[in-house]
């Protein structure tokens, strides 16, 4: 299946004030903690753009930023690195525990 | 990490240390509310929330709680189980450095668990941030064959010393120390900013090998004696001479730079 692994996606992303739990803008300027509703933006304007939303939109939530990823054909997003493919998925030790067990 | 009976625990707070604590408390309560409230910017408020040991991490808000040197009573482990299940998980993470995480700590009620602890004699301060952190002992300490003398007396005047202490309050990065009471290194001393190492001479009279500039993290460092038999009297002020060095040098130890 084909990616857009450009580098040019990008959603909005930040860490809720009350609990740390992470969260992304979505088309409506409301945080939720769901990265297929997050808005995303195209290119770099459009991203420079979402950030000065997210920023505005920040009473909630802590220190909003750009992260960068990727879009399959049937628009499902995966961020690009490793430490927000983490933040996104949860805790690693629970993967790592699943495999441990699996291969015991 | 040692859990003793109250009647034989370590030291006992005072009026003045519950007062300290207790007003810290309220201090951190109120600039919880007024963060929540919008009052602060996280610009403001990070370096508030670090040093009562409040960090964000990646899915979750952390607090860290002190355990100085890894003492422990009966009551106080019934009240750290007691804040787990009220405020976190039911679990909490004990460190290396004989600290305790709770790793799913709402910012909201991270004021009532510092006062919960404070029922207790415990506190979070200056488990985070550049300031001078836990001072950490011999997890055997008081009960170890090879002891010369209990490091703990020692870690105590230590901790009071260091708690809050102005000049060590805005270091340029987080300071350790380690005391041993016994020849064989298990409280690590040799990877502490400073290390203290009692020792006896043939004389008969007790004192401190001074090891400084250790470390662990991205590089670490053996530390290098730079006392190797200071008397007890005279080993403190060379302790505190070296975190003054620290501060003035920017982060940089006499002897090592860490990245």
């Amino acid at each position: 299946m084909a990616k857009n692994l450009s580098g040019d996606l990008s959603v909005a992303s930040a860490n809720r004030l009350t609990d740390g739990v992470v969260v992304f803008l979505d088309d409506s300027g409301e945080w939720t903690q769901r990265l297929e509703r997050a808005a995303v933006a195209r290119d770099k304007r459009a991203g420079d753009i979402l950030l000065e939303r997210a920023k505005a939109e920040a009473f909630a939530v802590v220190d909003p930023y750009l992260v960068a990823v990727s879009e399959d054909d049937t628009g499902v997003l995966e961020p690009l690195s490793l430490r927000e493919k983490i933040r996104v998925s949860g805790l690693t030790f629970e993967a790592i525990a699943a495999d441990a067990v699996r291969y015991a | 990490m040692r859990c003793v009976m109250p009647d034989t625990h370590f030291y006992r707070y005072d009026d003045y240390d519950r007062t300290l604590v207790a007003e810290r408390v309220e201090q951190f309560r109120d600039q919880v509310r007024r963060r929540l409230s919008g009052e602060l910017t996280e610009e403001q408020f990070k370096p508030l929330r670090l040093t009562n040991g409040l960090y964000l991490q990646l899915h979750a808000y952390m607090l860290r709680i002190a355990i100085p040197y890894g003492t422990l009573s009966s009551r106080q482990l019934r009240k750290l189980a007691d804040i787990a299940r009220k405020y976190d998980r039911g679990y909490g993470h004990f460190t290396t450095r004989q600290n305790l995480q709770l790793n799913w700590i709402k910012l909201e009620d991270a004021p009532d668990a510092l006062a919960a602890l404070a029922e207790v004699d415990m506190h979070a301060m200056q488990t985070s941030g550049n300031v001078i952190r836990n001072v950490t002992a011999d997890h055997f300490a008081g009960a170890a064959l090879d002891e010369i003398e209990d490091p703990r007396i020692w870690c105590e005047i230590v901790r009071q010393w260091s708690t809050l202490h102005p000049e060590f309050s805005f270091l340029p990065r987080k300071f350790k120390i380690a005391i041993t009471g016994s020849p064989n290194d298990r409280a690590a001393v040799r990877v502490h900013d400073i290390g203290l190492r009692l020792w006896r001479n043939e004389a008969g009279e007790v004192g401190f090998e001074v090891i400084v500039g250790g470390g662990l993290g991205r590089t670490p460092m053996i530390g290098k004696t730079c006392a190797s038999s200071c008397p007890r009297t005279s080993c403190w002020p060379i302790s505190k001479r070296r975190c003054a060095s620290t501060t003035a040098m920017g982060g940089a130890t006499i002897s090592t730079r860490r990245a």
